[in-house]
């Protein structure tokens, strides 16, 4: 697994743990604890994500690997293809945005529900870098 | 819209071509190539296809003709409607 591989995967488990935790906890949640939640549910994926890409880059030294080796033409083109993918959820999510908020939901859960679109766009862009990478492109 | 594109049908004798040139390592083709060794090993594999630039600098790192690297598999053909 090339160091891109292995930060796109280290992405993906931490977004799904961090936010999957954050929205089960907090969907319906009182705005005080939500925000409070919100902002540490942020730092905690920002700390495990600079933890987790200093030890891959350990890790790719000890293996004589490059971690800061130029991205090349599948690189390239594999951050297209997820990058396309990940804008397929985000221009659903931003028609469902305004829909939530014309239904007279709750601020809070229009604001949760933006965050979610957020999210699984995240989610689906490092997904699929880690598929093409191991599927193929 | 297909996600995951479908396998490649172009076939490369590149693992062959390494063998022939004194067990070249991947990371020594890929240094010539200018992509990571991971791209060569997908390569092998069939899991990508080059683009014609990488490609013609694969065959010229072996010295041999881009079709002695890669051969294009044909579809199968469909079946007619009459």
């Amino acid at each position: 697994m090339s160091f891109r591989e292995k930060s796109a995967a280290a992405i993906l488990v931490t977004n799904v743990l961090v936010f999957g935790n954050y929205f089960v906890d907090n969907w319906n949640a009182a705005v005080p604890h939500a925000l409070w939640a919100f902002f540490k549910a942020v730092g905690v994926s920002i700390s495990v994500l600079i933890a987790a890409h200093i030890a891959l880059a350990i890790h790719s030294h000890l293996r004589k690997e490059d971690p800061d080796a130029a991205a090349d033409e599948r690189d390239k083109m594999i951050d297209l293809f997820s990058i396309r993918n990940a804008h397929y959820v985000l221009l659903v999510g931003a028609w469902f945005i305004p829909m939530i908020a014309l239904m007279q939901y709750p601020p809070l859960t229009v604001a949760h529900t933006a965050l979610a679109v957020l999210v699984a766009s995240a989610i689906v862009l490092h997904g699929s870098q880690v598929a093409y990478y191991r599927l193929g492109v | 819209v297909s996600l995951l594109s479908p396998k490649t049908r172009v076939r490369n004798s590149i693992r062959t071509l390494r063998f022939e040139h004194g067990e070249m390592t991947q990371q020594a083709l890929a240094d010539q190539v200018g992509v990571t060794r991971q791209t060569i090993i997908a390569i092998e594999q069939g899991q990508y296809s080059p683009s014609l630039e990488a490609a013609f600098r694969i065959a010229r790192a072996f010295g041999v003709p881009l079709e002695t690297v890669f051969q294009y598999e044909d579809p199968p053909a469909k079946g007619r409607k009459r």
